[in-house]
């Protein structure tokens, strides 16, 4: 019994960091530099 | 004038239609004046007249429904009927000495196709085997990217999307089978589903998870540049496809499957650097693979198709030409420019 509840404890505090990290990790980085262009001139030769 | 017959009036065969007659106005030597549908379901076939509208009128079109009669009467035959009905459409096309562009893009119909390529080198018809959107187009970049180096040591290939559902059943059974990928000299067989990798497809697809799975770019690819050491394919799929991948289709499939995408990596020498080049193109896959297909007839009615035998369009065409008049089909190829990667 001891054991399921320790298991429990562990599930439930990793469930929570989880969503924690999952939260704070919610900002997207725009791309810097780069990207796609359409493939012409020079690059069609 | 010149006839052309399209096996299959499914999302790609129609708008290969469409494409053909349209070009059909046109005053040219090669302007095609009639196009034969042929289809086994009576209903698709009105639906691809109620497309053609306008040609069927003036009579252009015509349309035959199973049962076909023997003869094949076509300067060129288009196949782009649905898996385990090619290769007997490619040996009819072939024993009566018409070309054939065929846009099939799976792995096992593909193989079972390229093995009447010796009859087709006999007979000195051209046979295109993979002329859509992946293979075909992806081909055709990666011979493009390819005349950039010095020495392609890689070239990885990446789609994400299906055209209709005969495309769709392809590319759901793709993910369940062994993926071939020439690495080091030798066929590498994987299960399908394995391999994540991360690939950005130009916008709007953007970033997804690819997979190996059952593709036969890697096949058309080898044969084309038998020198580069590794050649790879995956496709984009979600946790639900690879989950359901080994099961029959639960739901029924889409008319027509939304905006795909294909990306084409090339690794290799250029002078003393190593460096990458990545071409992609963005465009709904039965609309870029009709594209496809009616450019590679117009060269083939042309007599501009470089083999007289079997072979992908990374050999039968030439690469600049070919991305140029796709282009003028609305098919527009893009470079990524990344962080330049120089090793």
């Amino acid at each position: 019994m001891e054991m399921i509840r320790r298991a429990i404890a562990a599930l439930s505090v990793t469930a929570a960091v989880t969503a924690a990290l999952r939260a704070a990790g919610g900002v997207t980085v725009e791309r810097q530099s780069g990207g796609w262009r359409p493939l012409e001139g020079p690059d069609l030769t | 004038m010149s006839r052309v017959t399209i096996l299959g009036a499914g999302a790609v065969g129609t708008r290969v239609a469409r494409h053909l007659l349209a070009d059909g106005l046109a005053d040219s030597p090669n302007a095609i004046d009639r196009v034969l549908l042929r289809d086994v379901d009576p209903e698709r076939l009105t639906g691809a007249l109620a497309i053609l509208d306008r040609a069927a009128t003036e009579g252009r079109v015509e349309v035959e429904h199973a049962p076909f009669p023997e003869e094949l009467d076509a300067d060129v035959v288009v196949v782009a009927t649905p898996r385990g009905t090619q290769v007997a459409a490619v040996k009819s096309a072939l024993s009566a000495g018409v070309p054939v562009v065929l846009s099939g893009d799976g792995l096992a119909e593909t193989v079972a196709v390229a093995r009447l390529a010796d009859d087709a080198h006999e007979r000195g018809v051209p046979v295109v085997l993979g002329a859509g959107f992946t293979p075909g187009l992806s081909c055709v970049l990666a011979a493009h990217a390819h005349s950039w180096f010095d020495q392609v040591d890689e070239i990885h290939v990446a789609k994400a999307g299906a055209g209709g559902p005969a495309c769709a059943v392809v590319h759901h059974r793709a993910l369940s089978r062994l993926s071939y990928d020439w690495q080091g000299g030798d066929w590498r067989r994987r299960p399908g589903g394995s391999g994540r990798e991360l690939c950005w497809f130009p916008e709007p697809v953007g970033p997804m998870d690819c997979y190996r799975a059952a593709l036969p770019d890697p096949v058309l690819l080898h044969h084309a540049f038998p020198e580069v050491g590794r050649i790879t394919a995956r496709m984009a799929a979600s946790r639900i496809d690879r989950l359901t991948a080994p099961l029959p289709m639960l739901s029924p499939t889409h008319v027509e499957g939304g905006v795909g995408a294909v990306r084409v990596e090339v690794r290799g020498r250029r002078g003393t650097t190593q460096d990458v080049c990545v071409l992609g193109v963005a465009e709904r896959p039965a609309v870029a693979a009709a594209a496809v297909v009616a450019t590679t007839v117009e060269w083939a009615l042309a007599d501009r198709l470089r083999v007289r035998g079997m072979a992908g369009l990374a050999e039968m065409v030439e690469p600049v030409a070919f991305i140029s008049e796709v282009a003028d089909r609305g098919l527009v190829a893009e470079i990524f420019e990344g962080e330049h990667a120089v090793v």
